[in-house]
């Protein structure tokens, strides 16, 4: 489970993340919604070690994480995707999800690489290059990499983006997939377009300039008047 | 330093042993993303170790050992230190090794000659060159590769950089201090030889040789052997190595190895 309680990020004099409160249990699908520069990346940050909080707490599993190492983050069971691909460039896919499922230890993460690699269309693709890759595929790439973890914890961030139709079936398939298989994974995704996760999360925050102005479930969040005149815009589907 | 006459092919041999376990320790903590500019300081370390035991009479292999290990043992001292500072603090730090380089001092004699032998300080190479294959195909390896290629996302699966580096550093060390230990016993045995030029040579060869391999820094000390061999003067020397390095660096920026990679693609 993702518990984030009342997270506050500053850099320097501006609050990047104000009293952000999110929880996301085993088997959930969260979505953090907003506009650029509303605080989803810098939530994300924090989550994973990367910004120290100026108040609030996160915990991952039931064990706080506040002022560890994002790798000491990562080895108490989160996994994460960024708003760039931050492939390994000179690896091929395999060796890129094979570096994520380093911690399953080397007995079992080739199989498991390249079963994750087979879920998300990518099998054929296994021995390729990085730089060989549509901006599609080396999403999925990314994707595989994080689910490879086998962490708990998955926080996506903007995953879906540079996906075609098709694509985007293949991962929200996946995603429903490993949120409900056994025991369940907590996964908190982010985009900036609301229409990207109708459908495939059971709640949904928005935030916008740091702060959560709105949350609940997808027809709620987008129908807030908040939301709408902060973001989505007052003749958004009337 | 010694005069002891050495035919060019041995004298071709022991450059290539010494530059390659050098180029190889420079390509080791180049993976981890950082730029090592003063590997030769831990040969020198271990040439002046083992050629001062084995001046005292200790026995060849036992100074040996003992070169290297302190050579790796003030690698993970110095790694311990400049792991955590980032590429030009890293680049910058490794510098600071200069010192060693110019103040070591190492005995010589006809007791140190009598146990060097070419094909030691080949085979030492070589097989350094197959244990750094293995090594970069292992999950430390990978881990390793990943702190080269992005930090950040490496820190995103758990791996830790500052443990991966001072590791790189540890063993890139430990291969110069093969390199060291084994020159000491080599019949033109110069411990000045390590003052820069070592370092430049080391980093020549994975320049020339290419960073996608172990095998590119042995190649690229093929190549750095036979210039090293050529009928040059020390300066003329240098000055070809600097304008090789340039060109290598703008029109075969993945080294020599990169040629044969591509015809093997095709």
């Amino acid at each position: 489970m993702i518990d984030v309680r009342e997270a506050a990020v500053s850099f320097g004099g501006v609050k990047a993340l104000d009293n952000v409160s999110i929880i996301c249990s085993l088997g959930q699908i969260v979505g953090v919604v907003g506009p650029s520069g509303a605080g989803k990346s810098t939530l994300f940050d924090a989550i994973s070690g990367r910004h120290p909080l100026v108040s609030g707490s996160i915990s991952i599993g039931g064990a706080t994480i506040d002022g560890m190492a994002p790798q000491v983050v990562a080895r108490r069971g989160l996994a994460r995707t960024y708003q760039e691909d931050r492939l390994f460039t000179s690896m091929t896919v395999l060796d890129n999800v094979f570096a994520g499922a380093h911690l399953v230890g080397a007995m079992h993460s080739e199989a498991l690489a390249r079963s994750v690699l087979e879920s998300l269309g990518l099998r054929d693709r296994a021995n390729a290059h990085v730089w060989e890759l549509a901006p599609g595929e080396r999403r999925r790439v990314a994707l595989a990499r994080a689910i490879a973890s086998s962490a708990k914890a998955l926080v996506l961030d903007e995953p879906l983006r540079s996906l075609d139709e098709s694509e985007l079936e293949v991962v929200r398939t996946v995603l429903r997939g490993i949120a409900n298989e056994s025991g369940g994974r907590a996964i908190l995704i982010s985009d900036r377009d609301v229409d990207a996760i109708a459908g495939l999360c059971d709640r949904v925050v928005a935030l916008h300039a740091g702060k959560a102005i709105a949350h609940g479930t997808f027809d709620e969040v987008v129908r807030d008047v908040d939301v709408r005149d902060a973001y989505l815009g007052v003749e958004w589907r009337q | 330093m010694t005069q002891h006459e050495v035919g060019p092919f041995a004298e071709l041999l022991w450059r290539f042993g010494i530059v390659g376990l050098i180029g190889l320790g420079v390509w080791l903590v180049l993976r981890c993303g950082r730029v090592m500019l003063g590997n030769a300081a831990f040969a020198a370390i271990a040439a002046a170790s083992t050629a001062a035991l084995i001046a005292r009479g200790t026995p060849a292999a036992v100074a040996i050992l003992a070169g290297i290990v302190a050579a790796a043992v003030c690698g993970a001292i110095f790694g311990f230190a400049a792991a955590r500072t980032g590429a030009a603090a890293f680049a910058i730090a490794s510098l600071s090794l200069w010192a060693i380089e110019l103040s070591v001092r190492a005995p010589t004699g006809d007791a140190l000659h009598s146990f060097g032998s070419p094909a030691v300080v080949v085979a030492a190479a070589i097989a350094a060159g197959i244990g750094a294959w293995f090594y970069a195909r292992s999950g430390s390896g990978r881990a390793a590769a990943a702190v080269g290629q992005d930090e950040r996302a490496a820190q995103g699966v758990g791996i830790d950089p500052i443990r991966e580096r001072l590791i790189a550093v540890t063993l890139g060390a430990l291969l110069a201090g093969v390199a060291g230990s084994l020159s000491a016993l080599y019949p033109g045995f110069d411990i000045t030889a390590y003052r820069l030029h070592g370092d430049i040579a080391g980093l020549a060869a994975v320049v020339f040789g290419g960073v996608g391999s172990a095998f590119g820094p042995l190649l690229g000390a093929v190549l750095v052997a036979i210039a090293a061999v050529a009928p040059l003067t020390k300066e003329h020397a240098a000055a070809v190595n600097a304008v090789a390095l340039l060109a290598a660096t703008i029109v075969l920026p993945g080294g020599v190895l990169s040629i044969f990679w591509r015809a093997a693609r095709r």
